[in-house]
């Protein structure tokens, strides 16, 4: 996974195929709103290509489906391979947080509120 | 944001994505912009984008599988050699009759190092020959299953450029004979306007036969023995490309050094810059052709690494 800085300064996730399927996470949505979803709990700014780039590889990977259009659009939703998926990525990023946080209080120093701050 | 602009940057997305995508990306972008969150970042980002979804569709980007990456990176390395095969033969057109115009003392180098571009483009051309020749048989059995629709218009329009190709060389070969070499060279304003255009002749015909290989490449079969081979044809043809653009702007620096007055056309003993526009063209298309060969050549190397350990 990739990352970029927010405007709040420290670095944030940004591989917009986890992000993408984070928001679906919380219920189906279109593009506009998951461009909100992401920005509002992530705190990143994904572009319109950048999403719909994502989105085209999870659908490709069968990880998320289009619903039916409501207009132009096209609400999507995780496909039971995609909360897998997601279930198993969010673990592994759970076991990376685990031990950067117990390294980060091994060191001297701050620790981690001071790192963070 | 502009919708000439906007139509623009949707085109750079492959048709089929646009077909799915197109209308709901259109539909977010105006979206954003209402909310005020369009503006050159959005631009770049739709602009990136779009070239990223036209790798994926040719197995470049990195994330299909590991044989449509081969594959992407094949075609990427026969497009680079068209590049090069362009920048040198601008390169030899515009080195013709060099050594008459360079101090003896100082043409043993540039020499050497045109010699070396020689080579290197020689030995270029023999590893994509090699290479169409293996994939040959693929493409005889793509024929034969009935796979010449999707590539018969690109194939077409190839014939159709060498049927002009060869008539404007024929037609400008009989115009030079009756030309003196000063008149062939500078001299006589129609006859330099005529070459300028069998010029663009040809590179047309060269791209349009690259476009009908890249077309062919993207729908024959290719067995692993075969993929295997062509993965270290490409290698070494980013080698070739490596060493050819290297050595024209060794010979280009060297010109440079000790006979600027060449690169210029005037008198010698005369200054003159250096930076000549055929060869500044030359340059680009060679080092952007190198670039892409490297950079195909990168991705056959990691899938003969991941299959010798596999």
């Amino acid at each position: 996974m990739t990352t970029t800085s927010s405007p709040r300064g420290g670095a944030r996730p940004n591989d917009a195929a986890l992000l993408i399927m984070t928001s679906l996470a919380g219920g189906p949505k279109h593009g506009y709103a998951l461009l909100k979803d992401i920005e509002a709990f992530a705190g990143t700014k994904l572009g319109p290509g950048t999403l719909y780039g994502g989105i085209s590889r999870l659908e490709d990977r069968g990880l998320i489906e289009a619903l039916e259009p409501s207009g132009k659009t096209r609400p999507y939703r995780l496909t039971p391979a995609g909360r897998d998926s997601l279930a198993r990525t969010l673990e592994e990023l759970r076991a990376v947080v685990a031990e950067g946080s117990t390294r980060l209080t091994l060191l001297p120093g701050p620790g981690l509120t001071g790192a963070a701050a | 944001m502009n919708p000439r602009l906007r139509a623009w940057l949707m085109r750079l997305y492959p048709p089929a994505w646009r077909s799915r995508y197109g209308d709901e990306l259109e539909a977010l972008i105006l979206a954003s912009e209402a909310d005020g969150s369009g503006g050159w970042r959005t631009t770049i980002d739709l602009a990136g984008a779009g070239l990223r979804e036209r790798l994926r569709g040719w197995g470049l980007s990195g994330d299909g599988p590991q044989e449509e990456r081969n594959r992407g990176a094949l075609l990427l390395v026969l497009v680079s050699w068209a590049l090069m095969v362009l920048g040198g033969g601008t390169v030899q057109r515009f080195s013709e009759h060099w050594e008459a115009g360079t101090p003896v003392s100082a043409r043993a180098f540039p020499a050497a190092v045109f010699e070396v571009l020689v080579i290197a483009g020689a030995l270029g051309c023999a590893f994509l020959a090699t290479g169409i020749l293996i994939a040959l048989p693929s493409l005889m059995r793509l024929l034969r299953a009935g796979g010449r629709p999707g590539i018969g218009r690109p194939v077409a329009r190839a014939c159709f450029t060498t049927l002009v190709a060869v008539t404007a060389t024929v037609c400008l070969a009989g115009w030079a004979q009756g030309l003196s070499n000063a008149q062939r060279n500078g001299g006589d304003a129609a006859y330099s306007v005529a070459f300028l255009a069998w010029a663009g002749v040809m590179a047309a015909t060269l791209l349009a036969w690259t476009a009908a290989a890249v077309a062919c490449g993207l729908r024959i079969e290719l067995s692993r023995r075969v993929m295997r081979a062509e993965a270290w044809l490409c290698v070494a043809v980013a080698v070739a490309s490596i060493t050819a653009t290297a050595a024209a702007c060794l010979w280009w620096a060297s010109l440079a050094a000790h006979a600027p007055w060449v690169l210029q056309g005037s008198l010698p003993g005369k200054g003159g810059s250096a930076l000549a526009a055929p060869m500044l063209l030359a340059a680009s298309l060679m080092a952007l052709g190198t670039v892409m060969a490297a950079a195909g050549a990168r991705i056959c190397a990691r899938g003969l690494l991941q299959s010798d350990s596999g």
